[in-house]
């Protein structure tokens, strides 16, 4: 896929109740090259998943612009949140299912992503009847499954206990590997940025801006245990911690 | 039948018919509404025997009468009629509160302009709708059609309005980062999610409709449960009345649980194989 996803001097206010304006965003511009997965750290409410509505189309900017420039006329975004969002009523198949009709994609990608996902033998189950583990690998299948241009991930993992978030991490990995979309990745987990992303965008201040980009020069696929990822960890918790004094 | 699954000594699936178990859970279920009849009919039967009036007819006279407007196709045609206005009715009554449930649920403006005439609408009595509509619009089949909508419309806007706020906003933002088309959102996010309050708005509506229903009958027509009632009560038919109001329950019971509860359990089976 050759598809980049920008954000060119990007505004965003909030108005909260009593009238009070919220600045998040202010000027901020930020490219995603085609293949590449980004992660965004930062205190809370700094403006994280304001990005990762303005990317989804949910918000839109009060300035500036966000766009994705890439083969398709409307390109394919998948999303995968903190809690999976499956529809209850409807088997895992289905939930896949009605995201690859929307995106007018091959119906056989359903089932070829639930088994890459390894719940093959699930297809048929509801979401109520899964882990919290399972529900999120639907989710990965659902974002997967449209052959999407560009993957938005928003704490996808942090409501899950470390073991299942280590092996969900590494399923990532693999998706990503494979498919090579565009994407952007908020987590509170220094760590799980250093060892998914390319590069890890540090957020700071208020409105948000850019403290400091880490590059990660790992190829994939990577190793959890690699020392460098530790090292990045530590770097980026740093340049955090600097930024709470700001 | 229930049929129960088990694992064999290999491992494989297996379906064992415990038709025995099925019956005693039925009976068990059944006896207490059973026992609750029995007493009725009993305690009805000693006081017809005891006070001997022909406002208490007993138990054979009432039975005679169920049974003659039950052959002579009388309770066929009357309560055929009464239930196509009902229909009718609900159809109407839905589309008006489709159109206020909506537009309630979605715009704050709407909800307040409303509101008042939903508070009105759940408060006025189905006997002022059935006296007016009979003023209004004379014997006619919309008088029944329009008073059965004016009484139940307001109710069932507002479990269509509750339902529509209940739908979970993140669901409805994932069906749009997902591009979900107009008629995707509505089968697999809108049906689904308000289906529960729709159920409950379709039963209150009925028990409603058919009450005013029989009123308007009463008040104004020439054919419908209301009407035969209206007659059995000119005639001081007290066995008749009871025979009309028995029949007519009997359909409503059916109703309930041969249409309401059969659909609702179709619609919500994936919650029971979701728990399995």
């Amino acid at each position: 896929m050759s598809t980049s996803l920008r954000f060119s001097n990007v505004d965003k206010t909030y108005s909260r109740p009593g009238g009070a304006e919220d600045p998040v965003l202010r000027d901020f511009s930020l490219e995603v090259a085609p293949g590449e997965l980004v992660a965004i750290v930062g205190p809370s409410g700094i403006g994280k998943s304001t990005l990762l509505h303005l990317a989804a189309g949910l918000e839109a900017p009060d300035r500036g612009s966000v766009a994705i420039a890439g083969a398709r006329a409307e390109p394919r975004i998948g999303m995968v949140f903190q809690q999976a969002r499956l529809f209850d009523w409807l088997n895992v198949a289905d939930n896949v299912a009605v995201a690859v009709n929307a995106a007018s994609a091959n119906i056989k990608r359903a089932r070829q992503m639930l088994s890459a996902v390894g719940l093959g033998r699930h297809t048929h189950s509801y979401p109520l009847s899964l882990s919290g583990g399972q529900r999120q690998r639907v989710a990965l299948a659902r974002a997967f499954a449209i052959e999407p241009d560009v993957v938005l991930l928003d704490e996808p993992f942090s409501a899950l206990d470390e073991l299942t978030a280590r092996r969900l991490r590494l399923l990532l990995q693999d998706l990503w590997t494979e498919h090579r979309p565009s994407g952007l990745l908020v987590t509170h987990n220094t760590l799980e940025a250093a060892f998914l992303a390319d590069r890890v965008v540090v957020l700071a201040g208020k409105p948000a801006r850019i403290a400091r980009i880490v590059d990660v020069h790992r190829s994939r696929p990577r190793q959890a245990e690699d020392a460098q990822f530790f090292e990045l960890h530590r770097e980026i918790l740093a340049t955090l911690e600097h930024g709470a004094s700001w | 039948m229930t049929v129960l699954s088990e694992r064999d000594v290999a491992g494989a699936p297996r379906r064992v018919v415990v038709p025995l178990r099925v019956a005693a859970a039925l009976l068990s279920r059944a006896l207490p509404g059973v026992l609750f009849c029995v007493l009725v009919v009993a305690g009805w039967h000693v006081m017809a025997v005891r006070w001997h009036s022909p406002l208490i007819p007993d138990i054979d006279a009432i039975g005679a009468a169920v049974a003659g407007i039950v052959t002579s196709g009388d309770a066929a045609m009357q309560i055929g009629t009464t239930l196509g206005r009902i229909v009718l009715g609900l159809l109407l009554a839905f589309v008006v509160a489709l159109i206020v449930g909506l537009a309630s649920a979605r715009n704050r403006f709407a909800r307040a302009f409303f509101e008042p005439a939903l508070l009105l609408g759940l408060t006025v009595p189905g006997l002022v709708w059935a006296l007016l509509c009979v003023i209004w619009f004379g014997l006619s089949l919309k008088t029944s059609v329009i008073a059965i909508a004016l009484g139940i419309a307001p109710a069932l806007a507002v479990n269509l309005a509750q339902g529509l706020e209940a739908v979970d906003p993140q669901l409805i933002e994932t069906a749009h980062v997902y591009r979900l088309r107009f008629w995707q959102r509505l089968r697999v996010l809108w049906l689904p999610a308000i289906l529960p309050f729709l159920m409950a708005g379709m039963r209150l509506a009925f028990s409603l409709a058919w009450k005013v229903v029989v009123l308007v009958e009463v008040f104004g027509l020439s054919t419908g449960v209301g009407y035969a009632l209206n007659s059995a009560f000119i005639s001081q038919d007290v066995a008749a009345v009871l025979a009309w109001t028995l029949v007519f329950a009997l359909v409503v019971a059916a109703i309930e649980y041969g249409l309401f509860q059969v659909v609702e359990r179709r619609l919500t089976q994936w919650k029971r194989k979701a728990l399995v």
